[in-house]
């Protein structure tokens, strides 16, 4: 019986999900890649931060590191040499990731400029 | 043992030594302390207000363990203690604090030293300066990795 009363509860919950959606104020809506969930979310520190924002969503479906850097540099070009720089790491789930690493769309991405702290 | 803690607040160094000194054992026969201070002034001598360090919501305080475990790790230590604020810091404030207690002065001397060198090129922070000039992000010197290079 609980296990049934929780695939009910579940399955009840789907119409109110779609009808959020269907309501989504339009000024919201920033493209058709939110819908489908295929925003890349790129997060920038300290002077990248100041040249970029802390935070950046890009239309992008899965990408590598390398073309996702492209891409910020096409779109911003006052910021190419830093987002371009190898100086500039990517971070992924927490982890240093490198050129090649595929982040799958909707993935967030950290770029973080060199550290010092002392 | 070894403790690493990231201070969104100003603290007290010499309260941070005090409550070090009660957890050290009765073999300890030394106990080296560094604390790092914000300067009034940047390296061009002009002034600095307020110095700003920006840090991440779960990899600083994950550096600032790997430092501190690799400190008790390689040196013939009793404990370390390290202590770095985030956030707004004026002038005069401490900005790190490190401890380590040593059956002998060396081990102790060589540990603070190096957990120093690690902090200033590895620890996740984004320093700014900032001034009535503007504001300066600060990177790490050539100094700084020549001493960093020194433990590798």
């Amino acid at each position: 019986m609980k296990s049934g009363r929780t695939l009910q509860d579940h399955t009840s919950s789907q119409p109110s999900a779609a009808k959020s959606l269907v309501d989504r104020p339009v000024e919201r809506v920033t493209s058709a890649f939110e819908y489908e969930g295929l925003q890349m979310n790129v997060r920038f520190y300290g002077r990248l931060a100041d040249l970029l924002g802390e935070q950046m969503k890009l239309d992008m479906a899965d990408c590598s590191i390398g073309q996702l850097r492209a891409a910020i540099a096409d779109r911003h070009p006052l910021a190419r040499a830093e987002i371009l720089s190898q100086r500039v790491r990517a971070c992924v789930h927490d982890v240093i990731a490198g050129e090649d690493h595929l982040v799958g769309a909707g993935g967030t991405v950290e770029f973080f400029p060199p550290v010092s702290g002392g | 043992m070894w403790r690493a803690r990231l201070c969104l607040e100003p603290f007290d160094p010499a309260a941070a030594l005090a409550a070090f000194a009660k957890q050290i054992d009765a073999g300890t026969g030394a106990v080296v302390t560094f604390t790092g201070l914000a300067r009034g002034a940047n390296r061009n001598g002009l002034a600095v207000e307020t110095l700003f360090l920006q840090h991440h919501a779960r990899l600083t305080q994950r550096s600032l363990d790997e430092i501190a475990a690799a400190g008790a790790e390689r040196f013939n230590v009793a404990g370390i203690d390290l202590i770095h604020r985030a956030g707004a810091i004026a002038p005069g404030e401490a900005i790190v604090w490190v401890a380590a207690a040593a059956a002998h002065r060396r081990a102790a001397f060589e540990a603070a030293d190096y957990l120093m060198d690690r902090l200033k090129t590895e620890a996740l922070f984004w320093k700014r300066e900032d001034g009535a000039d503007g504001s300066t992000w600060v990177e790490p010197t050539d100094d700084d990795h020549r001493e960093r290079a020194r433990w590798s």
